[in-house]
């Protein structure tokens, strides 16, 4: 039994190391390594987070600066690390895409470090090997023939500029040798600029100037490269009273996204006719200048498109065009338009090279690599690090053509399809045991540097393709890290102050070097031909048909983040369903297809047949399918395999949207874990989320309206100390969830798999409610963060016969685990349902590695107690020693909640204060209580979610 | 099962119908009430052993329940967020009305001096015992830790820490263990000269010696007549108003919460009313069989069945205007989550067949009692109660659940749906309950017969001067 | 100077009850009865006295209600106090049903104890259970105890006897038997 427990110190295996002898090894290391900080620490010298003090106090984290990767694009985060031990992931505040803040799939990345799933040896012709053997097995196939003849390499998009070296390296030594790209999201849209920009450009967002905002199927706010920072310049201008006004955000979209929810103005239509909207505006507000082919405009229909027009007439310059990935390139093409007539181009919107390496050339193109593959001309097979079997369009049929290659070689973290089709498998080693490079959206270099050195004894790409590089087998290859330093040294020119400007880049998590230049408007043209062209070759699926769309899943991705129990247990937005995919379809359309939530239907797509779930999910566009990508695995992760459906498994290799596809129900039904069944108010709103508009608030303000405050039964006594509060403003709440993720993470909130959820048994401190209102055919989606509101007459404490649940001087409502009996009197009496319990020893029988990613600074929970949000009372008891201590400038509290969310819709701090920002949002005018009519004055205010509706559109 | 040497009495139905039968039928001598009763007891019938057996093997089926739960977690019962109490608590509830019957039969017509009283106090007083012991296992189960159960009672510990006062739980606790202990003692003390017949009768040595112990060396003389006279009146005036308090407390378990559907001052009357009116059901249950495989139809006369009847169909309307009164209130309180849980919710929701349930069993079934012939006819009245049983369950499930399935937030309302470790337990302590009382008619004389010799010279020296 | 004790066996209330009245009359003192139930009407003649147990019960039942009160006041108010709810430490209200309960208790608890005390028992043995014919007591046998008879062997003393036996026969006693009071009476 012991004997297969995966084991965190790379012992033999029969001989696996508790976490506590680990901490106590810990603890020792330091005693006798200092700086290096423990025995795990990479050999070479890492550099902590310039605010962290320069020695390691054992039970005092350090902060450590490196990037997250997703899809070639880097987001800065801080990682902290308890005696080498990464246990919870920061945004970066310096890093572009970050700015202290995160997405959801940043928080949950630390818990893939300790996935037990992980690969942990290589593999040669499916027996164990050592990583020599492998390498030099490697290097036979690579260099058999001369110039790299017949090897190819495919790689996962990358905007590392080491890897850019590493690979003119490669093409030097091996000029036959084939390189591919696979898995890029961002082709359509650099399609759509080749087209009419006649080069490859990425289009750059300034949200901060825009008064309205356009998305044409663009979850902007919750996913993609630079989410996190535009959905913070999106928040600086969402509030009333944000200077500069309130900004307008209209959607278009098939299916319901958290920026969907934002949305003033939300349409529901098919992915196709996306493109008729776009063409619409531009015939509108070229008035002619373009040619746009009237069948196409008039295909879409509504009020809101003629309004949008005007109203983008009206905020000339001010206003910004957001296209979705999934989105044809005619459409992207169609954005380049309206930011010329619109005048966005150096205001709202800049153009600039793509920091991708070989954006937009055929080496990113899946077809091209099938193609190359088929023509038998490949004997060497390298995959680095994408899972390139099972992410891939069916049509390609990747499977057949890896598994026919005669030698190849797969990186990878997981022992997953792809590992299944090669002959060689290495582990790939976690970004937080890699040294690399990337860039930001904007260019922003930042150096990725690991924490610990890799568990299981990985490699990454750039090792691999180092081994190439190196003269001779008996030649030792140069590191990653030796690499990095060298890429950065040539960008620095030469050795003057470079050792310092690397000690700064590391302490700070980006380099000195200046992002990537936008082209100056000057240089810049619009091919009016070939849009025009473009638009005429356009085809639209007739009104009524079917479509299917496969967007990227907004908890798996691509599939990469399949087997993170965190990701998996997270709710979506709207329908709050967990630990599956279904295939997401309008009331209306199921309806018409006679099909209803729950049943099981086989989708049918170009031949091509795929099992799964009909979920009805209102506000989506009627004759539209919709089923993410990432689910249905094979491969060796416990926890991804069998979930959900496979997507790609319908997915052709021509667009990611599809017409002429069939639904029928196979008579079966399956039941979804969902976590929040209902999402009808029942009238409530005053009582509980409230709305308003931008409008009647001015009426109120002038009105001068009294808000109604609860009668005390009890006199509270006078606070002495500072008093802990909290406001979180709906306008602002984008529905993201990287503060659920971030509150597992931080305070070790065990997963309960789908069967605990669908009993209604999950387990987060904080959720986001989503309740949907309005009507059926234009619903609107209100969230709210629910979290302990720390009432200050606390229902569930006065019901506890043990005293496990009381209020401190500083105005917590605290739990008390020690003294929890059980009884659950508490959860009936808590109003807002945020008291959670556990029904069994979740920790229990759980790997030993995965005990690695606890916080040391919270509490295990065991069997049998009640647990809940505690506002993160070990960063305010944390805080509240070092002022004690007297440190310098000591940083305010943050929750982890607070810390991660881009758009700053949670505020905490001390309202004893009356100059504190959370001080004077519980006296906002759109502030209130929830359910505060019972008397129970919470410590959480909520500010009324406000909207910005345009008074054309009635 | 024969009724001994006494002529079995005739029933007389029809139109002419005795307005007021007998509290007791002519039951020849002392000794022969004795020898007869005795004999129940002396010499068991040859089912009750099977019928021991079988429940026993229901105590098994609990025993085992209660294992699975304490090692593996309250997990394996069908409860969440926000049903976190669900089949355990109701179970309890139910339960301990049941126990109210017999200390309110005891107690009250006692007092008021109700000569039907003495055939079938016994009875009701080991009911009473039975059920609370099955109501005290489920809040000791329902714990997520109940190992430490003991920390709801005040001593000093290393913790320094006390338990909070404020909470209704600590005051079941006191209240149920006084109940329990209250109840005991009026049995016993009871029971205490027919336990010393029993060891001056009994055929063998080594039952008199047994016997002997619990008669603690009764012996009847004047002195001890007297204090135990005195001594049984004050137990009976103590537990009179304990019956009433104890499912008041019980019912500020709810009462004390705000959630819509708890949160009512009516609670407190209202479950006494209802514990009375299960409790006179279960004592029909148990009794009806009883009187006819024992043959009591002597004892337990027809004017027992009736007034128990008479019992059931006021505490029955009791019950039906608590109904009555929640719902009217909720609808007049104009409190949006109330009405809801009230008005759609109980009657419309997911749950809403227990509901109509409810009605027919507790509100429809017992109008039949209007009828002097249906109060008399054991079988009917046996049914009745049967329903009420059902009836009475039910209720305290849809109170106690649909309230919580329909709480503030919307966002959490959610459904519960029992395991089958829940069924289990249910199942299991109505095994141990029947087993427990078994146990009693095989061991102890189930009818006061010292008092009944008495009731039977008090009845003749009535007679006698008219 | 020893005495006797006679022992007379009657079966029914009635004619117990009219002898012990009788032999009251004769100015017999100490005089005792056991029966198979309860008869009230015997405990004048036998003048057994007024039992104090009431005010007994009472006492303990008030002492069992302040004791639960100050431990409810002083473990949640004074030894141990925290902000529940922001609810005052001491919330009399929510002290009411266990201060109730806890005088039920010690009261009921109290009348038990007190009848076991005032009737003498428990106990193991007693030496009318020798009496031969003395098990039917808890069936339908009714025994009439009277004590203070001098066992003295002077005439008057055998005539008082004599006389005592007659009106106990005539009272319709089944069997009259002497003993002693160390026999009887321990």
């Amino acid at each position: 039994m012991r004997a297969d427990r995966p084991d965190p110190m790379q012992h033999a295996p029969s001989d696996p190391i508790a976490r506590r002898a680990f901490l106590q090894r810990m603890g020792a290391a330091i005693a006798l390594y200092g700086a290096t900080g423990c025995t795990r620490a990479p050999a070479e010298q890492i550099v902590p987070y310039v605010t962290q003090p320069p020695d390691v106090v054992p039970g005092r984290p350090r902060m450590y600066a490196t990037a997250f990767v997703l899809d070639g694009y880097a987001t800065g985060v801080l990682v902290e690390s308890h005696e080498g031990r990464p246990t919870k992931i920061e945004g970066n505040p310096e890093h572009p895409a970050s700015l202290g803040a995160t997405s959801a799939f940043e928080q949950a990345s630390v818990l893939s470090l300790y996935d037990p799933d992980r690969m942990r040896a290589p593999r040669l012709n499916g027996t164990t090997a050592s990583f020599a053997q492998v390498f030099a097995a490697v290097r036979r196939a690579a260099l058999a023939r001369r110039e790299g003849e017949g090897l190819a390499i495919v790689l996962a998009p990358s905007s590392s500029p080491t890897l850019a070296r590493v690979l003119r390296l490669v093409r030097e030594r091996l000029p036959s040798a084939r390189v591919f790209f696979h898995g890029s999201r961002a082709r359509a849209a650099h399609e759509g600029a080749r087209m009419v920009r006649g080069r490859v450009l990425e289009r750059r967002h300034d949200l901060r100037r825009a008064d309205v905002v356009v998305s044409l199927d663009d979850d902007f706010l919750a996913r993609g490269p630079a989410c996190a920072r535009l959905a913070h310049d999106f928040a600086s201008r969402r509030t009333p009273n944000s200077e500069g006004g309130m900004n307008r955000l209209y959607v278009f979209e098939p299916t319901f996204s958290a920026t969907g929810t934002m949305a003033d103005h939300r349409v529901r239509v098919r992915a196709h006719d996306i493109a008729a909207v776009a063409a619409r505006l531009v015939r509108e507000i070229s008035k002619g200048r373009l040619a746009v082919p009237d069948v196409l405009a008039d295909a879409a229909k509504g009020v809101v498109v003629d309004a949008l027009a005007r109203d983008l007439v009206a905020h000339r310059g001010r206003c910004a065009i957001l296209v979705g990935a999934s989105q044809p390139p005619v459409v992207h093409a169609m954005a380049h338009a309206l930011d010329e007539l619109l005048g966005n181009v150096g205001s709202t919107v800049t153009l600039a090279p793509s920091p991708l390496l070989e954006a937009g050339e055929p080496s990113h193109d899946a077809r091209a690599l099938a193609a190359h593959l088929r023509s038998g001309a490949v004997h060497t097979l390298l995959v680095l690090g994408t899972n390139v079997v099972y992410a891939s369009p069916a049509d390609l049929e990747l499977e057949k053509l890896v598994r026919a290659v005669e030698t190849s070689f797969y990186l990878g973290a997981f022992a997953d399809e792809t590992a299944d089709a090669c002959t060689m498998t290495m582990p790939e080693a976690h970004f937080l045991e890699s040294w690399g490079d990337a860039r930001a959206f904007d260019g922003t270099v930042s150096i990725v540097q690991p924490l610990v050195a890799p568990l299981h004894g990985a490699r990454t790409s750039l090792d691999v393709l180092s081994a190439l590089l190196s003269p001779s087998p008996q030649e030792p290859a140069p590191s990653s890290h030796a690499l990095v330093r060298e890429t950065m040294r040539v960008g620095h020119g030469g050795d003057a102050g470079f050792e310092a400007a690397w000690r700064r880049a590391l302490r700070r998590g980006v380099t000195d070097d200046a992002p990537i230049a936008p082209v100056p408007p000057g240089e810049l043209a619009l091919d009016r031909h070939a849009l025009a062209a473009a638009l005429g070759a356009v085809r639209l699926p007739p009104p009524g048909a079917l479509e299917i769309v496969f967007p990227t899943d907004e908890r798996v991705h691509d599939g990469r983040f399949a087997n993170n129990a965190w990701l998996l247990e997270l709710p979506t937005v709207v329908t709050k369903l967990t630990w599956s995919n279904a295939a997401t379809l309008s009331s209306a359309t199921a309806a018409r297809l006679g099909l209803s939530d729950g049943d099981e239907v086989d989708v049918t797509y170009e031949g091509r047949t795929a099992r799964t779930v009909a979920h009805v999910v209102p506000g989506h566009a009627d004759d539209s399918v919709a089923i993410t990508l990432g689910w249905g695995r094979r491969g060796g992760e416990t926890n991804a395999r069998g979930r959900g459906v496979n997507a790609y498994a319908l997915l052709g290799s021509g667009e990611a949207i599809g017409a002429g596809v069939t639904v029928r129900r196979t008579g079966a039904a399956r039941a979804l874990a969902v976590s929040q069944p209902n999402h009808d108010l029942h009238d409530r709103e005053h009582h509980i989320a409230r709305k308003t508009t931008l409008a009647a608030l001015e009426t109120r303000r002038t009105e001068r309206e009294k808000r109604p405050v609860a009668l005390p039964l009890y006199q509270l006594a006078p606070a002495d100390t500072r008093q802990w509060g909290m406001a979180i403003d709906l306008s602002l709440c984008t529905g993201c969830s990287a503060c659920v993720v971030a509150c597992q993470a931080e305070n070790n909130v065990p997963t309960v798999g789908p069967d605990g959820v669908a009993k209604g048994r999950i387990m987060h401190w904080l959720r986001v409610d989503a309740y949907v209102g309005g009507d059926r055919h234009a619903p609107d989606v209100t969230l709210q963060p629910m979290l302990c509101q720390h009432c200050e007459k606390a229902p569930c404490e006065y019901v506890c016969p043990v005293d496990a649940t009381v209020h401190s001087s500083d105005g917590l409502n605290q739990m008390v685990y020690n003294r929890c009996v059980g009884t659950r009197f508490c959860s009936n009496n808590c109003p807002y349902k945020v008291r959670r319990f556990n029904w069994f020893d979740y920790h229990q029988g759980e790997p030993d590695v995965v005990a690695l990613v606890r916080n040391p600074d919270v509490t295990v929970r065991q069997r049998g107690v009640m647990e809940k949000c505690t506002f993160c009372v070990q960063r305010i008891r944390e805080h509240e020693i070092a002022v004690h201590r007297g440190d310098a400038d000591v940083p305010p509290v943050r929750t982890a909640c607070q810390a991660t969310c881009p758009t700053g819709a949670i505020v905490f701090g001390d309202l004893a204060d009356k100059g504190s920002t959370v001080a004077r949002l519980h006296a906002d005018e759109r502030a209130y209580g929830a359910l505060e009519e019972l008397g129970t004055k919470p410590r959480v205010a909520y500010l009324a979610r406000t909207k910005n509706p345009n008074p054309e559109i009635a | 099962m024969s009724a001994g040497a006494l002529p079995r009495p005739t029933r007389a139905y029809g139109p002419g119908l005795d307005p007021e039968p007998p509290v007791l039928r002519d039951i020849g001598s002392d000794e022969a009430i004795t020898d007869e009763l005795l004999g129940k007891v002396l010499h068991p019938p040859k089912w009750l052993k099977w019928a021991l057996l079988v429940t026993a093997g229901g105590t098994g089926l609990l025993l085992l329940a209660v294992a699975y739960t304490l090692v593996t977690g309250i997990g394996v019962w069908g409860n969440d967020i926000p049903i976190a109490w669900a089949f355990a608590i109701t179970n309890f509830v139910w339960w301990i009305g049941i126990g109210h019957a017999g200390t309110f039969i005891s107690a009250f017509l006692l007092l008021l001096e109700q000569k039907w009283r003495t055939s079938i106090n016994r009875f009701a007083e080991a009911m009473t015992l039975f059920a609370v012991v099955q109501a005290g296992l489920f809040p000791l189960l329902h714990m997520g830790r109940p190992w430490f159960f003991y920390w709801l009672v005040p001593y000093p510990s290393t913790m320094g820490v006390w338990p909070q006062f404020r909470s209704a739980l600590t005051w079941d606790v006191v209240a149920v263990a006084t109940y329990l202990l209250v109840s005991i003692l009026f049995w016993y003390l009871g029971l205490v000269p027919d336990l010393a017949a029993m060891r001056d009768r009994a055929p063998e040595r080594w039952r008199r010696r047994v016997y002997a112990v619990f008669a603690l060396g009764w012996y009847g003389s004047a002195r001890n007549w007297s204090r135990w006279r005195i001594g049984y009146g004050l137990l009976g005036g103590l537990a009179a108003p304990l019956v009433v308090s104890v499912h008041s407390i019980v019912s500020s378990d709810f009462a004390i919460a705000l959630v819509p559907g708890w949160h009512s001052t009516i609670f407190p009357p209202y479950f006494v009313a209802g514990a009375i009116f299960s409790g006179f059901a279960m004592v029909v249950t148990l009794l009806v069989p009883a009187r006819h495989v024992y043959g009591l139809q002597h004892v337990v006369t027809e004017r027992h069945l009736d007034n128990i009847g008479k019992m059931l169909l006021a505490t029955g309307w009791m019950v039906l205007w608590s109904y009555v009164v929640e719902i009217w209130s909720a609808w007049y309180s104009g409190d949006t989550f109330e009405q809801y849980v009230y008005l759609v919710a109980r009657p419309f929701g997911p749950y809403g067949f227990l509901f109509w349930t409810v009605l027919a069993c507790n509100c429809l079934a017992p109008q039949a009692l209007w009828w002097r012939r249906v109060r008399r006819s054991p079988l009917v009245l046996w049914f009745i109660a049967g329903a009420i049983q059902v009836g009475m369950w039910t209720e305290r499930f849809f109170l106690i659940v649909t309230s919580q399935s329909r709480g503030f937030l919307p966002s959490s309302w959610n459904l519960y749906r029992p395991s089958i470790v829940d069924v289990s337990l249910l199942l299991g302590t109505l095994a141990f309950f029947c087993f427990l009382f078994l146990l009693f008619l095989r061991f102890v004389p189930f009818v006061a017969i010292s008092e009944l010799k008495a009731l039977r010279h008090e009845l003749a020296e009535e007679k006698r001067h008219g | 100077m020893g005495e006797t004790i006679f022992v007379a066996e009657f079966d029914s209330p009635a004619t117990i009850l009219a002898a012990a009245e009788r032999v009251r009359e004769l100015g017999f003192g100490e005089l005792d009865a056991v029966t198979p139930f309860p008869i009230a009407a015997l405990e004048r003649p036998l003048r057994v006295g007024r039992s104090r147990l009431r005010w007994a019960v009472l006492l303990v039942g008030l002492g069992a209600a302040a004791l639960a009160f100050w431990i409810l006041h002083w473990t949640n108010a004074v030894d141990y106090p925290l902000n529940v709810g922001g609810r005052p430490l001491d919330s009399y209200p929510t002290d009411v049903p266990i201060v109730f309960e806890s005088a039920v208790l010690g009261a009921a608890s109290a009348a038990f104890a007190g009848v076991l005390l005032g009737a003498r028992l428990p106990r193991l043995h007693h030496p009318l259970f020798e009496l031969e014919g003395f098990e039917r007591t808890t069936v339908d046998r009714f025994w009439l105890l009277v004590a203070n008879v001098t066992d003295a062997t002077d005439a008057a003393s055998e005539e008082e006897r004599g006389a005592l036996r007659a009106e106990l026969e005539r009272m319709g006693a089944r069997s009259v038997r002497t003993a002693s009071r160390q026999e009887v009476r321990p």
